[in-house]
Parts: C-alpha cells; sequence; structure tokens
C-alpha cells in the first residue's frame, strides 16, 4: 500500500469525526482505527519494512493522528455524557420476577424449637411413624385397658402395627441403641383418630428426654422456665402443676399466662388465666428398667404438640388451617 | 367431672371459689369455672378419685358431715352373715320405709347425674342411691324390701346356679362365685348387679339399702367372666374407701327423709378383720427426695409436708416409714409417694439448676434447610399434607404399587397411607385453584409409605408448580418450562448430594407425560423423577392448568469425598460457538459426552448457546465452546487445530453439518 494513500486514509477518518453523534458511534471509530487489530496497529506494521529514516517520519505522523483521534474521542465522550438527555423512566412501576415463597408455619415453629435446644446441647433424632404396638404402648408403660389403644383413638395397620400417637416411641428406640448420658429431642408426625375444631387426625409434637445421673426435677425446671421464656418472650408468666402421664412419675404440666388475657381470664384461657403448654416429668423408673439401664441413671421428658404452641403464639383460631394449605395462609408466615 | 360451685362449697372448708380452684390444680385435677359450676378433670390413674368426697381431700368439712344425723324410728332386724371374708369383710346395711315415690327428683340431684354422665331414672329412689355415690364414693344397692328375707348371707355358691338380673337377663352363675341370697333366693351378684326378684319398682314403699366392700380383684375377675359392666362394677373395681361406707348410709337416708318424708332404721354393721385392708409401707428416703427435686429440704419442712398429706408415717435414723392406705392404689412405690410430697411442697418452690452434662459432640446437619431455603427464594411455598389420603386416586397414580391400608380409617377418602405425596400435591393445587389463587408452586418434605415385608417409611422431597408460574415469575418460553425444573432438580441435587455424580434416564410413570419426563439417578441409584403430569391425571382431578411434578428421596449417601482446591488458570479464556445442524433424535446429551470424551485436556467447558428446530426432522446446535490451559495462553495454531479436530469428529460421528 502506498504511503499516501495510508495518510488519505487517515485524513478521511479525521473528517469522519464530526459526523460522529452518538456513543455507539464513537466506540465503532475507536474500534476500528485505535484496537489491536484496528487501521492504526496495521499501519504501524505496513512501515515496518521502511528506511529507518521513512519509518520515523512516518511513524510521527500517524502517532499525531493516533493521538488527535484519542483526545478527540474522549472529549467527544464526556460532551455526549454531559448532554445526554434523561428519557423519562418510571421507577416507580412493580418488580419483575417471583415472590419469596415459605416455609410452612408448623416448621418454623419446629425450627424455633429446635435452634433452643441445640443451643443445649441436644441430638435430634428422626422418628418412626409407622410402629408396633410394643414401642407405643407397652414399654411406655401404658397400662392394657387404657382407652388410647382402643380402635376409636388409635389408627391400627394391622394386630400388631399403628401409626404412632406419639413420639415418645423415640425414647425406647433410642434407650435400645444408644447409651447415655443422652440429650434427645425428637420431633414428627403423631396420629390420633379424632377431627373437630381442635383436633385433626394428623398433627404434630415435639418431645426431648434426658439420661444421666442424677438429673433432677430442678434441672428440668430450668430447661423448661428457660425455654418458654424464648418462645414466648421474658415477660411471660409461667404455673407449674401436678398432673399424670403413664410415662413419667412426678408428672407435671406446665401453663403460661394466657396471651390473649394477660390473667384477666377470657375465653381463650376457658375463663382460667391460664393456657396449658406442656407436659413433663421424670421418666418412669420401669421404662428405665425395661431398657436395661442401671438404676444409677434417671431422667427427665418433656413434650408439646407443635400445632398448638403455634396456634397460642398466632392467635390462629382454627386448627385444619394447618393442613388446608391456603397460599393466602401460607403467605403470611413469609 | 362438674359439680355446682355452691355444693362444692358447702362441703368444703374454704369459701372462697378461686382458692379451690387453685386447690384442685395443685392436688393435679385440672379445674376451670364453667358458668356457675367447676368442671373437673380426673387424671387416668386417679379413676378411684370420681366422688366429691376425695376430690375434696383435704378441703372436705369433716365437721359439717356430723351435722347429718338419723333418728332411728325402729330398729333393723336384718340379720347379715359374712361367709367369705376375702371377697366381702366389711358390711352396713338401713332400711327405709314409707317412701313416697310420688315425689319428682329435685333439680338439684338431676342435674348433678346429668352433669356427670350418670343415669337419670326420675325415680327417686335410684336417683338418690346414685347421688350419694357420686357425692361420697361409695356404691350402694337398694333392695325391695317387700321381697327380702330378714337373712342376708354373703358366700360363695356351691353349685351352678341361675340368676335373672335387674334388666331380665338370665346368668348362669359357676360353682364358687360370690353372691348374695336371703334365706331363699339370690339376690345379687355383689357389687356387680342386682336381681330381678328384689329390684326397686314404681310401687317400691320401703327399701333395705346395702353399703359394703368388695374385693376389688374379685369384682374385676366376676365382671370379665360373666361380660356385665355396671357403674357400680367399675367403681369397685377400683378400689373403694371404707371411710365413707357408713357416713353413704346416713346421707342417703337423710336426703330419703328430707325429700320423701321416709322413716329410717339404725344402721347394722358386720366386719371381719381383712388383710384387703392393711396398709401398704412404704420406706422413704429423704436424701433421695431431695436428689430428685434437686435442693436440700429442712427436716421441718419435710416434716410438716408429711403431715399435711394425711398418711400415719413414722420417723427412723435414715429413712421415714410411710403407712400407705389400702384404697391408694396410685401410690405403689418411693416415686409416686414423692409426686404426692411435692403437691405439698409446690412445684414453686423447687429451685433451677441447669444441667451438668454435656451430650456428645452435635453435628446435625440442617441439610434440609438448605433446600427450603432454595426453594422458598425461588418462590414455592412448604406445605404439609395428611398421611393418609384416598386409595382409589392413589391406585390411579401408582396403579402397580402395594399400598398400606389403614385397618380402621376415619373416612373411606383417607384409608391408605401415601405412597408419594403427588396426591396431596395435586388437590392442594385443586383447593387454591378454586378459590381463585394462581401462579402456586409447593413443596413439601415428609415420609412417603410402601408396604414390603414390613411397611416401610423414606423421607421424600416433592414439588410440583403451575407452568403459569414459571411462564409469569421467570420469562420463560412455554417450551423452556421443562428445563426450568431441571435447573432445580439439578441444584437441589447439588444441595442435598454434593459432589456425587448426577443422571437423568427417561421413565414411563402413569402419571407423567410421555416425553417430558426424566428419572434422576445419583451414582446410578434412582432417587427420584419429574415431569409434566399428563393431561390423563389432570382431567381426573380437574385441574385445567399444566402442572410440573418433581420428587427426590433423600436419602443419606456416604460423605467421604473431600473436596480439594483446584488451581485456577491466569492465562486467558478462549470462547468459540460451534453451530451444528443434525437429526432432531440425536440427544444433546449424547453430543456433550462425547466431546467431553475426547479428553481435550485444554477444554474448560462446554454449554449450549441455542438450540432450534429446522425442516426435515432436522435441528440447529450452538454449542459455546470454552478453552483454557493452565501454563499457556493459547496460539491462534493451536486453536485452530482444537475446532478443526474437533469438528471433524463431530461431522463423522453424528453425520452432522458445521455451519460456517
Amino acid at each position: 500500500m502506498e504511503l499516501n494513500k495510508i495518510l488519505n486514509l487517515l485524513n478521511f477518518a479525521k473528517n469522519s469525526l464530526t459526523t460522529l453523534n452518538s456513543l455507539q458511534e464513537l466506540e465503532s471509530f475507536r474500534i476500528e482505527y485505535l484496537s489491536r487489530n484496528g487501521v492504526i496497529n496495521n499501519f504501524f506494521k505496513k512501515i515496518k519494512n521502511l528506511s529507518p529514516e521513512d519509518k520515523k517520519k512516518f511513524g510521527n505522523i500517524i502517532n499525531e493522528y493516533k493521538d488527535f483521534f484519542i483526545n478527540f474521542l474522549d472529549k467527544k465522550k464526556n460532551e455526549f455524557l454531559k448532554n445526554e438527555k434523561e428519557n423519562f423512566f418510571d421507577a416507580t412501576l412493580p418488580d419483575i420476577g417471583p415472590q419469596i415463597g415459605s416455609i410452612h408455619l408448623i416448621n418454623k415453629t419446629i425450627n424455633k424449637i429446635e435452634n433452643f435446644f441445640l443451643n443445649f446441647g441436644f441430638d435430634v433424632v428422626k422418628g418412626i411413624e409407622v410402629d408396633t404396638i410394643f414401642y407405643n404402648f407397652d414399654s411406655l408403660n401404658i397400662q392394657q385397658d387404657h382407652p388410647s389403644r382402643s380402635e376409636n383413638d388409635t389408627f391400627y395397620i394391622d394386630e400388631n402395627t399403628l401409626l404412632r400417637t406419639h413420639t415418645s416411641n423415640m425414647q425406647i428406640h433410642v434407650l435400645e441403641n444408644l447409651k447415655p448420658p443422652l440429650k434427645i429431642l425428637s420431633h414428627g408426625k403423631v396420629y390420633r383418630r379424632d377431627y373437630d375444631l381442635t383436633h385433626t387426625p394428623m398433627f404434630h409434637q415435639i418431645e426431648g428426654f434426658v439420661i444421666d445421673k442424677e438429673v433432677s426435677l430442678a434441672n428440668l425446671k430450668h430447661l423448661l422456665i428457660n425455654f418458654l421464656s424464648y418462645f414466648f418472650g421474658n415477660k411471660t408468666k409461667i404455673r407449674i402443676r401436678p398432673s399424670y402421664f403413664p410415662f413419667t412419675e412426678p408428672s407435671l404440666e406446665i401453663d403460661i399466662e394466657c396471651i390473649k388475657c394477660f390473667g384477666k381470664k377470657c375465653s381463650v384461657c376457658k375463663f382460667s388465666g391460664w393456657i396449658e403448654i406442656l407436659g413433663c416429668g421424670m421418666i418412669n423408673k420401669k421404662i428405665l428398667k425395661n431398657c436395661n439401664l442401671k438404676s444409677k441413671f434417671n431422667g427427665f421428658a418433656f413434650g408439646l404438640g407443635v400445632e398448638r404452641i403455634t396456634m397460642i403464639k398466632h392467635s390462629i383460631d382454627d386448627l385444619r388451617i394447618f393442613f388446608d394449605n391456603n397460599i393466602e395462609f401460607l403467605n403470611q408466615f413469609n | 367431672m362438674k359439680f355446682d360451685i355452691e355444693l362444692i362449697k358447702k362441703w368444703s372448708y374454704e369459701s372462697n371459689t378461686n382458692n379451690i380452684i387453685k386447690y384442685f390444680i395443685s392436688m393435679g385435677f385440672e379445674s376451670f369455672i364453667d358458668k356457675k359450676k367447676i368442671d373437673i378433670s380426673i387424671p387416668y390413674d386417679k379413676k378411684n378419685f370420681s366422688n366429691l368426697f376425695h376430690i375434696l381431700g383435704n378441703f372436705l368439712n369433716l365437721h359439717y358431715l356430723k351435722t347429718f344425723y338419723v333418728k332411728n324410728n325402729f330398729s333393723n332386724n336384718i340379720n347379715i352373715e359374712l361367709k367369705c371374708p376375702d371377697f366381702c369383710p366389711i358390711f352396713y346395711g338401713i332400711i327405709i320405709k314409707n317412701i313416697n315415690q310420688n315425689i319428682k327428683t329435685p333439680n338439684f340431684i338431676k342435674q348433678n347425674l346429668l352433669d356427670n354422665n350418670l343415669t337419670f331414672t326420675n325415680n327417686i329412689i335410684i336417683d338418690i342411691v346414685n347421688y350419694t355415690t357420686l357425692i361420697t364414693g361409695q356404691p350402694l344397692h337398694a333392695y325391695d324390701l317387700k321381697n327380702l328375707n330378714s337373712i342376708i348371707k354373703i358366700e360363695k355358691i356351691n353349685n351352678n346356679e341361675k340368676i335373672i338380673t335387674l334388666n331380665s337377663n338370665v346368668i348362669n352363675l359357676n360353682f364358687g362365685t360370690p353372691i348374695i341370697r336371703d334365706s331363699k333366693n339370690i339376690i345379687s351378684l355383689p357389687g356387680i348387679i342386682g336381681c330381678h326378684n328384689t329390684m326397686i319398682t314404681e310401687k317400691t314403699k320401703d327399701i333395705f339399702l346395702e353399703s359394703a366392700f368388695f374385693n376389688n380383684k374379685i369384682i374385676n375377675n366376676l365382671s370379665l367372666k360373666y361380660n356385665i359392666k355396671t357403674s357400680s362394677s367399675l367403681i369397685f373395681s377400683n378400689i373403694v374407701d371404707t371411710k365413707f361406707s357408713k357416713f353413704s348410709l346416713i346421707y342417703s337416708s337423710f336426703l330419703f327423709k328430707l325429700l320423701t318424708g321416709s322413716e329410717s332404721s339404725n344402721i347394722i354393721e358386720k366386719s371381719v378383720n381383712s388383710k384387703i385392708f392393711n396398709d401398704f409401707l412404704l420406706i422413704i428416703n429423704k436424701e433421695k427426695t431431695e436428689k430428685l427435686i434437686g435442693s436440700k429440704i429442712c427436716n421441718h419442712l419435710f416434716l410438716k409436708c408429711f403431715k399435711k398429706i394425711g398418711f400415719f408415717f413414722k420417723i427412723c435414723k435414715k429413712y421415714i416409714k410411710v403407712n400407705i392406705p389400702f384404697y391408694r392404689t396410685d401410690i405403689n412405690n418411693e416415686d409416686s409417694f414423692i409426686s404426692e410430697f411435692i403437691k405439698i411442697y409446690e412445684y414453686k418452690n423447687i429451685p433451677c439448676h441447669s444441667l451438668k452434662s454435656f451430650s456428645l459432640l452435635n453435628f446435625y446437619e440442617h441439610k434440609s434447610n438448605s433446600i427450603l431455603n432454595f426453594l422458598v427464594n425461588h418462590g414455592f411455598y412448604e406445605i404439609i399434607t395428611y398421611t393418609f389420603v384416598d386409595s382409589k386416586f392413589e391406585k390411579i397414580l401408582h396403579p402397580k404399587e402395594c399400598l398400606v391400608y389403614i385397618k380402621n380409617p376415619m373416612s373411606e377418602k383417607m384409608n391408605v397411607l401415601r405412597f408419594s405425596i403427588l396426591q396431596g400435591l395435586l388437590k392442594t393445587i385443586k383447593n387454591n385453584l378454586n378459590r381463585g389463587n394462581e401462579n402456586l408452586a409447593f413443596f413439601e418434605i415428609g415420609n412417603v409409605f410402601l408396604k414390603q415385608e414390613h411397611v416401610i417409611e423414606k423421607n421424600f422431597l416433592t414439588g410440583v408448580c403451575s407452568e403459569q408460574f414459571i411462564l409469569t415469575n421467570f420469562g420463560f418460553k412455554k417450551e423452556k418450562c421443562f428445563f426450568f425444573i431441571k435447573n432445580i432438580i439439578k441444584n437441589i441435587c447439588n444441595l442435598f448430594f454434593p459432589k456425587k455424580e448426577i443422571n437423568f434416564l427417561k421413565n414411563n410413570y402413569k402419571y407423567s407425560n410421555k416425553n417430558l419426563n426424566l428419572s434422576i439417578l445419583i451414582n446410578d441409584l434412582l432417587i427420584g423423577d419429574f415431569c409434566l403430569i399428563n393431561n390423563e391425571v389432570l382431567n381426573f382431578f380437574d385441574i385445567k392448568q399444566n402442572l410440573y411434578f418433581f420428587q427426590i428421596h433423600l436419602k443419606e449417601f456416604d460423605s467421604d469425598e473431600k473436596i480439594f482446591y483446584k488451581k485456577i488458570s491466569k492465562y486467558q479464556k478462549i470462547k468459540r460457538d460451534l453451530s451444528l445442524i443434525l437429526e432432531n433424535e440425536i440427544l444433546y446429551k449424547s453430543i456433550d459426552n462425547f466431546i467431553k470424551e475426547l479428553k481435550i485436556n485444554v477444554l474448560k467447558n462446554l454449554f449450549l448457546l441455542d438450540i432450534y428446530l429446522l425442516n426435515n426432522n432436522k435441528k440447529s446446535l450452538t454449542i459455546r465452546i470454552i478453552l483454557q490451559s493452565l501454563i499457556k495462553t493459547l496460539s491462534d495454531d493451536e486453536i485452530k487445530f482444537i475446532f478443526t479436530f474437533l469438528k471433524e469428529k463431530i461431522k463423522t460421528r453424528f453425520n452432522a453439518i458445521i455451519k460456517n
């Protein structure tokens, strides 16, 4: 290529600068002339084989053009940016994209409860939902004529197999397989043959137990009072009263002051001022003995209904709503 | 149990209702006020407390009992013979004459009987008898005096004999059965049911009222043997406290006089010594009690609580001997006694001490949580559906599977345990659509059940979303929706099964669309599937939207693989696009595998950029190939060589046309 032609091309390029009207056009010019494979670099390659004097002369000219182009482009770019008109843009339009879903409120409650006990060093154990009469009743000291064993109250698969009625079956499974000291939490679905405003045939329980040497009621009280303060708030008033469960002796129940009327008595708390929250007690020695634990070990256990505690906390009045899975309900707790 | 507040106040020391409730609760009887009554729950182990006197316990106003007094108008000429003292060691009786049966049972008796699910007959004699039992806990039996001779024997029969009961049933009694007879006939199966020959009728004016103790074990056996359960037999089976046996007759005769104007005889009593009434001796160790409670108790307080319990006790050096009354079957060991002790000591006085022990290292991993968060962030809602489902629908979805049937379901629509969570999800979608909710995406993590030798439980993550949900929220075209779900599956598998090889294979489930379906394999093990639900199933559930479904078995794999750092190249990446035209039936995966198997060591990555169908059963694919070396920048010649090699191989293998 003749050197004059190079200079003509550069002049042409210089003249065309004034016709560039947008940032995109400036960029196109830059790529064409100033990029690695652009016109300017190609010219430098072409003048490689000239004599040193010519190389110097033309090299200077090309560099001058190069510098001019760079400065011009920079200046023009700044001008364009400065003068760029703001197109009207309505930023208040609604966003695009999926709304966040939610974890089911029951599982949220379980997670919250789990977090507390995990901090106390509890291990979590998965539950078995279909179990035998032995694990669900016999090994837990529940008498043969106890009404809960009847087909009116419990779902049976066959004579020996049933859908568990509480999470306490896991106590026995764990005690058969693990040695003390133990701090275990188990949760999951349990089944009872009942269906009305306050009962569903399937619901969730959380159960925990501790087995060690010289475990006392004072330990149980400390753990559960702290738990209730954590779950319902520090100012929650608590009442402990004696009760009866076949698998604990002594047995107790813990109530909290009604969160609706604050103890002033209302229909929610059946005009007592208190709401029953959980049952607990020292594990009956017969159960520990049946699991071949030495007499130096004792323990306590506690359990609560997840739906119940969730309903109390969030003022939900119909248990069945948890299993309707209406998206309007699920959305309230995301 | 339910009693009028005023009735309770009358019988107790305490006049303040709140104090009464507090006392009941402290004794383990959950109670609350229901209008003008107190509703009291009796725990299962306190079945023999199902009467007012025992519930009141220490609150029972014994002075008030003394105000009931019966004037004897005539003497009681009936002889009692106790011939089987092991069965009946104590027997009381009273004669009441000139009962006016025209009197209607007053409301206070009627209401208390009905509130406590007891029979109200509107026969004043029977109602007074039942009411007295409700108050005192002592079952009474009334005989028509007209048909009774003057001797009453409690004995065991020597031959088989027949009786006709109050409700006209004929029962053949076996040799050795204890009975009550007068000089001629058997008049009752004691503690269980009376006989027809001495039953109370509308014409009865004079009665003999019996109050006795019968051995609870024998009553229980008789009840089972002859298959008769009455309110009396239930009370006697749980053992009766004889403390109020005599008073029950005094109180009932008082009511008869008050309400019917009757007259009473003296009370005759016959008793023999019996081991049945022996107290049960318990040794209580103070130190053990303190350990169980978790704090030291001063001797003074300890003894104060013992006294309040009301049992006879003797203090020895290191322990205390306690006499547990025979009727307190709920206290049969040291722990159950300590339960009673704590009721007096009060739970609020127990201190709070934290546990000293620590559990084993707790590495509970919240893998499930990472899946939950992932799905929630993509707009899915977690749901919980019932474990039991309709077998009719379940058979349609899983026709070849062996379902687990419930022996006693609540309804035919909930008669099997779910084989998968699909039915629950479809019903949830349907219910939400009916409520006008749209853009639905749900998931559930829960157990499913299958029948093999035993029932097996498996934990599954299952989800469903409408096509509309994907189109609206993610802006994909309809044909890309399936691959959106595939992306969800791949990410979940990477979260739950990290560093495991994930593969997909076509499947053919009853609920899946013929083309849009894949099984999921982890290390060649089938762990789940996903698909577009076919129209047949959608029609069956009356759902008029396309739905995508996935399920993954959350099986734990051994995580023995360690993750090591792979060096990152500092040299330039080269991106080149390869456009091919080839037969439509050639799967993308086969091209992907083929290129990787060429083992080009500078091949960093490849992915599909574009795909579209052409005429003549062909498709056009554009694949982006990324090359990068760890040791140098690749030269133009090297790059050219690799691509030429790649093109030739693909051309030959797939008979493809390479576009310029």
